[in-house]
């Protein structure tokens, strides 16, 4: 009987297992193998060892401007994002009337956030006579030019970026609600003020969940596509033309394949630095109140 | 990694589709027991051009009742894409409708493609000239019949020329910037920045495409930079606005549906003339009309400068199991008079003279396009090579464009990047046809 359970088991994971096999396991595989070949989906794949890794680095300053754009998009967007996610989650925590319909409203830009419906209207409300220049100009300002001015441009993919902060924000409202009263009720009776309270005692507790949405954003910021790809192209001047755009320009539009495969490797290679980075260091700064895992 | 494998499972996925067309209605099962043919048919377009093209494939179903015809189309959007994978996969359909640079990628020594010289006895080509099917030959072997011409054109809101005193168009460059002085602050004559349109200036200048058939350039870095000032100069006199201008209002959707179009603060601008009709449509629902002035010339000019290229090409599968039936089926939407009647001018104007003379008998030809032909035929032009609009060569100059166009580079370092960063483009396409 037991062992037939366990068949029954394998069986309702079956969907999940053949989607996770062929659209995930194997795409990555076979992307790495087309890494090293010149493939142009026609012909057959041809091995040339590491000569896309070394184009890359070597004759191609677009692909490294756009490491240093995407990144530079990633260190502005994320601490701003998590800060706003926290503070936004810090009020919601209030017990005030109505704090549920809050708590829904501002969750739903992140459900909507990666939408390209919303791309296309964040693109509308930033051209030249968009909501946001009327505003501009109705309070006797001067119209700005947002998506013809390299940072402006990338000014208004950050504050896209930002503003998908609900998924964050709902993680820290949890945790906040798991800090214990009693550490709130004991400060108090010993005279601590708000901020005192703030930093010491719920920025402490909920350093996990920072360190899990820091990750977790990291991860999506330096893979952003959605944005530039339907707001500015990339432009003006490849100041926003990201690692992804580059990846599917050559894969899609160029017919490079191998060498959209080997970019994505690297992509790839510098997450999961970055995400060990911050996993190596998490022991400094994070403090798991059970414990954790030592 | 959660969106690059999205993409790669929307790859996946769609060769999975792939393999699941070829599995249901590939080659084996085409032939029904009753002896009928089954042959495809694919296309990209909108939907004026879907029920067209459906009208005529039914047409020819009823003429051709032993064969079927299987319609496979879409917008183009991805379109260019889904064609990779299955001329990769050898299940492309087996009459298609191309784009021009795409033999570059599908066809660079000319055997992607089925030889349709060896169709002439079915296909009837002599309302086609020499030249023009010269644009669908490669080595020698004719790879697709274009269907139309496109010419680069200079259209003109009318009424709002009219409003301000504007009855008579100038005939040069220089009489636009005249024009652009009596038009009040916040209009613009004619809208261009792309660097095709610097290209119509030196072809002008020179009388030379930008690249010959084989991806040379053809200018010289002075020509070129000449070319920038010249744009330069358009922009200061104000007869376009400036690169900075259309990146903020237009970005890169259509500027058919811009509202600065729309209302006539851009009271023209520089195209092609088989996206005119969408432009006339939106600019006649404000009460206005679009029209066609002459093309503007410089001082010893060597030619009109108006660049040209086909439009698009029919091509058909070397794959096919019936290539007569679908030769066949070509000849009809190409010259068989109810098969040109139904597909009528959704492409645009077809240059195949024997077809123009039927829609014209028919009545099938509006305004626009009337204006357009008379433009054409009036206007030398060149004929571009296939090597301009292939997506990493058009990357090339436009990010150079861009560049002069903002400021950041003047027109002498934009004129050596030209070179240099097209004719690398040129190499690397190359590579892979040897």
């Amino acid at each position: 009987m037991k062992s037939r359970k366990r068949y029954t088991g394998l069986l309702y994971l079956t969907p999940w297992l053949i989607g996770t096999l062929v659209f995930t396991i194997y795409p990555f595989v076979s992307s790495l193998f087309y890494s090293f070949t010149d493939y142009d989906l026609i012909s057959k794949p041809k091995f040339i060892g590491i000569a896309n890794y070394v184009e890359m680095f070597t004759s191609d300053p677009d692909f490294l401007n756009s490491l240093k754009v995407t990144i530079e998009y990633t260190i502005l967007t994320v601490p701003i994002q998590l800060t706003f996610a926290l503070f936004l989650a810090f009020i919601l925590n209030f017990k005030l009337k109505g704090i549920n319909f809050f708590r829904t409203a501002y969750y739903v830009p992140s459900i909507l956030g990666g939408n390209v419906a919303v791309a296309i209207l964040w693109k509308f409300l930033f051209t030249k006579e968009g909501l946001v220049n009327q505003m501009i100009t109705s309070l006797g300002g001067k119209q700005v030019g947002w998506l013809s001015s390299p940072s402006n441009a990338m000014f208004v993919l950050v504050i896209l970026g930002v503003w998908q902060f609900g998924s964050s924000m709902v993680i820290f409202l949890s945790a906040l609600q798991q800090i214990p009263l009693d550490l709130y009720e004991a400060a108090q009776v010993d005279g601590a003020k708000k901020w005192t309270i703030f930093f010491k005692i719920t920025i402490p507790l909920i350093t996990p969940t920072i360190f899990f949405n820091l990750v977790m954003q990291l991860v999506n910021k330096l893979q952003e596509f959605n944005g530039p790809f339907l707001i500015t192209n990339g432009g003006p001047t490849k100041s926003t033309y990201f690692t992804s755009l580059i990846i599917y320009d050559n894969a899609f539009k160029n017919f490079r394949m191998g060498y959209a495969s080997a970019m994505s490797w690297i992509l790839f290679t510098i997450i999961a630095i970055l995400a060990l980075v911050i996993f190596k260091t998490s022991d400094r700064w994070v403090y798991y109140s059970d414990g954790g895992n030592n | 990694m959660k969106r690059l494998t999205k993409k790669l499972l929307i790859a996946s996925m769609t060769v999975l589709a792939c393999l699941g067309l070829t599995a249901c209605s590939g080659n084996k099962s085409a032939d029904t027991k009753d002896g009928k043919v089954t042959i495809r048919f694919s296309w990209w377009g909108n939907d004026d051009r879907h029920k067209d093209t459906l009208k005529a494939i039914k047409a020819f179903e009823k003429a051709n009742p032993k064969i079927k015809v299987k319609a496979e189309y879409s917008g183009w959007d991805g379109f260019d894409q889904k064609m990779a994978t299955q001329i990769s996969g050898g299940t492309e359909a087996d009459v298609m409708q191309i784009n021009y640079d795409w033999y570059l990628n599908f066809s660079p020594k000319g055997e992607g493609f089925a030889d349709l010289n060896k169709y002439k006895k079915i296909i009837d080509l002599s309302g086609y000239s020499d030249d023009i099917l010269k644009a669908g030959e490669i080595n020698g072997k004719l790879n697709g019949i274009p269907h139309g011409e496109n010419t680069r054109v200079i259209a003109v809101n009318k009424d709002i020329l009219n409003k301000y005193g504007i009855t008579e168009y100038p005939k040069t460059w220089t009489g636009w910037e005249e024009v652009a002085k009596k038009l009040p602050d916040g209009y613009y004559p004619v809208e261009f920045s792309t660097f095709l349109d610097i290209i119509c200036y030196i072809t002008q200048k020179t009388g030379k495409s930008f690249l010959d058939e084989e991806g040379n350039i053809n200018y010289s870095q002075s020509e070129l930079k000449d070319g920038f000032d010249w744009y330069q100069q358009m922009v200061d006199s104000g007869v376009s606005p400036s690169r900075k201008w259309v990146m903020d209002t237009v970005g890169h959707d259509s500027i058919a549906t811009t509202k600065e179009f729309l209302n006539g603060k851009l009271t023209g601008f520089f195209d092609w003339t088989a996206v005119l009709n969408s432009f006339s449509t939106n600019l006649k629902q404000t009460g206005m009309t679009l029209d066609i002035p002459p093309f503007p010339e410089v001082e010893g000019a060597k030619s009109d400068g108006a660049i040209k290229k086909p439009t698009m090409l029919f091509s058909m599968s070397k794959h096919s199991e019936h290539p007569k039936e679908a030769a066949k089926f070509l000849n009809f939407i190409l010259n068989d008079p109810e098969g040109v009647k139904a597909m009528g001018t959704s492409r645009g104007l077809p240059v195949n003279t024997n077809a123009q003379k039927i829609l014209e008998e028919n009545d099938q030809i509006d305004d626009i396009t009337k204006k357009a032909i008379s433009y054409s035929n009036a206007t030398k032009g060149v004929m571009e090579s296939r090597y301009m609009e292939l997506s990493q060569i058009a990357t090339a100059y436009n990010d150079i464009t861009d560049s002069f166009g903002v400021g950041k580079i003047n027109s002498k370092e934009a004129a050596k990047q030209i070179i240099t960063k097209v004719n690398a483009a040129v190499k690397q396409v190359k590579s892979k046809a040897k």
